[in-house]
């Protein structure tokens, strides 16, 4: 079979232990960090939990995301009633989805309506479990809530997307089984585009307790992966999800290719082994058939990302097989080099293969392999040498420079589920910064939210990111043209116009300030926004022509009317939403900043052309609130509550009806 | 006699923003129910039993529709309506 066109990564939405977003999870590699902590306690009240377990071995420390009780119910459009049943897992999901696909320089218009596929890894259903032992606080929204088919669901639902869409639960395999499915979703023509991964949160105290009498915890709290002290690995939470396109039409595109995934491979051990030990044979196998889907010869991957649990039983099997299946035959300066995120993160479950394949891509697109810690001295029953495999303990560069790096990802799971992907560094072709139209002195920056709360802390952001900028007129062009071009618009809005970054970011921090306070008001839905532009009486023909030019070329949506102040006295400015007077002759940039604050949406290619590179804008900010089962609140069955508000009506209607009497 | 539609609003918002939106956001009357998921299917069979029992009034199911049920008023024009028919 002839290998499968490649498929490029263009995104990355992620929060692992001590890191949110791509950029901090690679500080945490790259330094070489483990992001493991004392067991901060259960964030749920469980029955469980009282007899759980900081002490059952391994249960001490674990890689925990924080806090997660809290959503952003407003920017989702997801009652706060249907959010509180809502597993915080597909929360998590929802939220990563958002930041993935802005990473990915999507605005969410041109996702919406496309064939584009939804794989999510998912194993504990913890917070049902927490809702089971109230039974009183079930609702009807728990239906929806709780069910893992939700977790892809939600994510097609919110952004309308209309590929295949399917959780999935092999274990630990979940996440990078749900890429090569989406792979082959859009391999087969089923899906044009994908986003897959997964999540992992521990919320109840039962898993502890079994993963800890299964003897497969590390009673040190550490991973160790090939390591002589290994003693198990450590549970984490996580959540990571990538988004996938074909790789031709994400060159086409002018979209950042992290890296372009070649093959991937999914088996089973059958009953090669005992359920839940790993096979050497089935193993071997499939690397060996993810190489051939990929087109590649095993011997020629430089670099495998561990399964890498750090049990003194797994890691010499995965070694040997690898051995076997990639590491035959290569001279002793040519060595297969492996490595394993878990032991910076602890083993995130059903998010630990997307966590293993975002390292890899990481990796490839900054060119530096990070190490692989807590290593002091090699597993005797893994003889690297003979197997011509070395574990990175150091960061390093990839070892051909001349060529693309090619490396696999490997995912293994207690049940004998398993994933091989084959991953190539991509081309580097990073898109030239748009061309400066001659004489552009001024850079409009639009910046937008969907409430008042999270416009302010985007506008702060991004300030922050413009003061990292500097004099580079380039660097500044190009943060501008991908907020403009490369970002969703929504409804609440301010743009900046200026010459420097310096006078940018001042500028938006004054606009910050400005923004009122939130209103607790459900806003009606957006009408269209009445814009008038009020045009000086000192404006000549020539004038007058050079601002019909700007509009024309801004397609402001809806078109502003243009008022002659001459004719106007101020009466019935009612009528309209803005005002915007015209001092001098604007500059286009002027005009569209304006036009953006107030309201319309502008054709910005106007400013900065279509070709427009990915560069990192600041992530979306949240505006959560505690949306959260309370094991020992008020019942939530329906026709409880529902009397409940009868009364509490009916008290206040009998208030109204003594003050009117 | 039929009450008019304002009789049916503070009732309806009320339940709504206690029930769906936990207190946590007050209810104009023309903020949009379904776009900001506050109705759906299953927040609907939960609202139309109110209105059973708090207007004595029985939503058939041909009025079960996005427009009748879009924001607090074409609810309440549509139980004002129903107010009217039934006498």
């Amino acid at each position: 079979m002839p290998p499968r066109a490649p498929l490029a990564i263009v995104g990355i939405g992620c929060r692992y232990p001590g890191s949110h977003g791509s950029e901090q999870l690679w500080e945490t590699l790259i330094e070489g960090r483990e992001e493991i902590v004392e067991q901060p306690g259960y964030r749920a009240r469980t029955r469980a939990s009282a007899v759980a377990s900081p002490t059952q071995p391994g249960a001490r420390r674990r890689g925990s995301i924080g806090a997660v009780d809290g959503f952003d119910w407003r920017a989702f459009q997801m009652s706060p009633r249907e959010s509180k049943y809502v597993d915080p897992q597909q929360r998590l999901l929802l939220e990563t989805a958002w930041e993935a696909i802005e990473d990915a320089g999507l605005p969410f218009e041109r996702l919406a309506g496309t064939r584009t596929a939804v794989f999510v890894g998912i194993m504990w259903p913890d917070y049902a479990k927490l809702l089971a032992e109230n039974p009183a606080q079930l609702a009807g929204y728990a239906t929806s809530g709780l069910g893992f088919a939700l977790a892809a669901n939600r994510i097609s639902y919110a952004f309308d997307l209309r590929g295949p869409s399917v959780s999935l639960d092999v274990q630990c395999a979940s996440s990078l089984i749900a890429v090569s499915l989406a792979a082959g979703a859009i391999w087969s023509g089923e899906a044009e585009m994908a986003l897959a991964g997964g999540v992992n949160l521990i919320l109840s105290a039962d898993s502890d307790m079994m993963m800890s009498r299964a003897g497969i915890l590390s009673a040190e709290g550490r991973c160790r992966t090939f390591d002589a002290d290994a003693d198990g690995f450590v549970r984490s939470e996580g959540v990571g999800l990538v988004v996938l396109k074909p790789l031709e039409r994400a060159l086409a595109d002018g979209d950042r290719v992290l890296a372009a995934i070649r093959g991937v491979a999914c088996n089973h051990d059958g009953r090669r082994a005992p359920l839940t030990a790993p096979s050497h044979e089935s193993q071997v196998e499939l690397v060996r058939r993810a190489c051939a889907n990929a087109g590649v010869e095993p011997g020629q991957l430089d670099y495998v990302e561990l399964h890498g649990t750090g049990t003194q039983r797994g890691d010499p099997i995965e070694a040997a097989a690898l051995g076997e299946a990639v590491g035959r035959g290569r001279s002793p300066g040519n060595r297969c080099l492996v490595g394993s995120i878990k032991t910076n993160i602890g083993h995130c479950e059903s998010a630990a293969g997307v966590a293993s394949l975002i390292k890899v891509a990481l990796a490839m697109h900054r060119g530096l392999i990070p190490p692989t810690i807590n290593h002091r001295e090699r597993n005797p029953a893994i003889d690297a040498d003979a197997l011509g495999v070395d574990l990175v303990t150091a960061a390093q560069r990839w070892p051909a420079p001349s060529r693309p790096a090619l490396a696999g990802v490997n995912g293994l799971s207690l049940g004998g589920g398993n994933a091989h992907v084959v991953l190539e560094q991509a081309p580097g072709d990073p898109v030239a910064s748009p061309p400066r139209t001659a004489g552009a002195r001024l850079a409009a920056l639009p910046v937008s939210a969907r409430t008042r709360g999270s416009l302010r802390a985007m506008c702060l952001a991004y300030a922050e990111r413009l003061d990292r900028i500097g004099e580079d007129a380039d660097a500044l062009r190009e943060l501008c043209a991908a907020a403009a071009l490369r970002r969703t618009h929504h409804e609440h809005r301010v743009a900046v116009c200026a010459q420097s970054a310096d006078a940018l970011a001042s500028a938006l921090r004054k606009r910050a300030a400005q923004i009122g306070a939130a209103t607790s008001a459900l806003p009606p839905r957006r009408a269209a926004p009445r814009v008038a532009l009020l045009v000086p009486a000192s404006f000549d023909e020539r004038r007058r022509a050079a601002l019909l030019r700007h509009l024309a070329e801004l397609g402001p949506e809806p078109p502003p009317a243009l008022i002659d102040v001459a004719d106007w006295a101020g009466a019935g400015s009612d009528r309209w939403d803005a005002l915007l007077e015209l001092q001098t002759e604007e500059a286009c940039e002027e005009l569209a900043a304006a036009l953006y604050g107030a309201g319309c949406s502008l054709r910005w290619s106007a400013l900065y052309g279509t070709r427009c590179a990915v560069v990192a804008l600041p992530p979306y900010r949240w505006e959560r609130e505690r949306l959260w089962i309370d094991p020992e609140g008020p019942p939530a069955d329906v026709a409880d509550a529902g009397s409940e508000s009868q009364n509490a009506f009916r008290t206040r209607s009998g208030e109204q009806s003594r003050a009117e009497a | 006699m039929s009450a008019e539609p304002e009789t049916f609003i503070e009732p309806l918002r009320a339940f709504i923003v206690e029930r769906h939106l936990d207190g946590r956001a007050t209810l104009p009357d023309d903020a949009p129910l379904l776009d900001w998921g506050v109705l759906d299917s299953l927040a609907l069979a939960d609202l139309t039993g109110f209105i059973e029992e708090r207007f004595a009034l029985r939503v058939p199911i041909e009025a079960i529709t996005p427009a009748n049920f879009s924001n607090l008023r074409t609810i309440a024009a549509m139980l004002s309506g129903l107010d009217a028919a039934s006498g």
